[in-house]
């Protein structure tokens, strides 16, 4: 079957159970990533922020953003219960979840182009086949928008003082290169069956292709700052 | 998520959240009822409340401000205060620790952001200000269900932790008076 040979929509987890089990785990697969990742990220990240934060209207900035990632976590983790599929927070989370995060710097930078490779990803799922799946993504993507356009303006602040560039370029070139395996590698046996089912219809190349261009649009454009070379293809 | 919650034991009784949380867990569940009746809740006696900070009782004036004035108050709050509200605050959840309690830390915690963070949910994803307002309400929250649980006594986040469950953002002092914010009601 091809990606256009499955144009339907499946209305819940007995629909998908009801089409077998090669769409249950095409479509599990997506959501337990999710899980994992928005655990992780308020875990590595959001929390640890909230102690980096310059001053009080940040670090409340943070502790919502961390309590809105924990919330995502839960919501992903009650679709993947939905569809039998168990605890998955303890698998594994992205290599991108390694970085250790050590000033508000990299926080502010981190927000806008790590979370926008999840707006990337959350983007997609905007028409994927499993309805509960795209009502859930309606409703969360607002909040990473806003996680993003707080990331952006937190860096726009922080390039208005010259002596900051340095450390923002760093950061910018450090979180580049973890996020580029974030979208997964360019022969992918799970994408072509996410495709295969109508979950997602890109390949991992063209979502990384996507995200790297709008960051370098925001890096290039608005920080005026030098955006690192990206090859849309990965194999590890 | 429904409230009040029912928690079955290891030995497969129900019994309520207050017992499962065993010592303070009946001060977290008052303050997790109060926090569901929201706005609705009648008798609070804002303008002392206020005034009783978790870093201690203040004699300033107290200023009621809007969401906005209250944003921008926090960014001029005295930071010898906030470090000591963060210092109180960590010294309840490492009494816990130190009782080993983090179990019974990590689900009262868990179960009161469940609860709060969609009751203190920003109505616009846009705005930053209810961002920043609804963030440091969390946070008190999660300040008071930590001392609550530690049995402090006195409590140094009750009088706060009751302004934010009746809808208000205690912001602090900051300027020489004790800025409280009207949040609107609470979802």
């Amino acid at each position: 079957m091809t990606a256009a040979a499955f144009p339907g929509e499946v209305r819940d987890a007995a629909a998908a159970h009801a089409l077998g089990p090669d769409y249950v785990r095409a479509v599990g697969k997506v959501v337990v990533s999710h899980v994992r990742n928005e655990l992780a990220g308020a875990a590595a990240f959001d929390e640890p922020a909230i102690a980096l934060a310059p001053g009080p209207k940040e670090k409340w900035l943070a502790c919502r953003i961390a309590m809105e990632e924990y919330g995502h976590h839960l919501k992903f983790q009650r679709l993947a219960s939905d569809l039998g599929l168990g605890e998955a927070s303890h698998d594994r989370a992205l290599s991108v979840f390694d970085y250790q995060l050590t000033s508000w710097a990299e926080f502010v930078v981190l927000k806008a182009l790590v979370d926008l490779a999840e707006v990337v990803l959350m983007e997609e799922l905007l028409a994927t086949s499993y309805l509960p799946l795209r009502h859930l993504v309606v409703r969360l993507l607002p909040e990473e928008h806003f996680h993003v356009s707080f990331g952006k303006a937190h860096t726009r602040e922080l390039v208005t003082d010259p002596a900051a560039l340095p450390l923002v370029q760093r950061a910018v070139d450090d979180l580049v290169h973890v996020t580029v395996p974030f979208f997964g590698r360019s022969v992918s046996v799970n994408n072509d069956a996410f495709r295969r089912w109508g979950v997602k219809q890109r390949t991992n190349d063209e979502a990384r292709a996507e995200w790297a261009g709008r960051c370098r649009q925001f890096v290039e454009g608005d920080l005026g700052l030098r955006f690192p070379d990206v090859d849309r293809h990965w194999n590890g | 998520m429904a409230w009040p919650l029912t928690v079955v034991d290891q030995d497969g009784r129900r019994v309520t959240f207050a017992e499962a949380l065993g010592p303070g867990g009946a001060r977290v569940q008052e303050l997790l009822d109060a926090l569901v009746r929201g706005a609705a809740e009648a008798g609070v006696d804002v303008d002392s409340l206020a005034l009783m900070t978790p870093a201690g009782t203040v004699d300033l004036p107290l200023a009621r401000v809007s969401l906005g004035e209250g944003v921008e108050a926090a960014g001029q709050v005295d930071g010898t205060w906030l470090a000591e509200v963060d210092r109180r605050r960590n010294g309840c959840r490492q009494a816990l620790a130190a009782a080993a309690r983090d179990e019974q830390m990590e689900a009262a915690l868990h179960v009161a952001m469940l609860l709060a963070t969609e009751r203190l949910d920003p109505h616009d994803d846009a705005d930053v200000d209810a961002h920043v307002a609804s963030g440091a309400r969390l946070w008190l929250v999660a300040g008071a269900v930590v001392s609550a649980l530690s049995g402090a006594d006195p409590d140094p986040f009750l009088a706060w932790g009751r302004l934010v469950a009746a809808g208000w953002w205690p912001v602090g002092p900051s300027d020489g008076r004790m800025v409280l914010s009207a949040c609107g009601p609470v979802a």
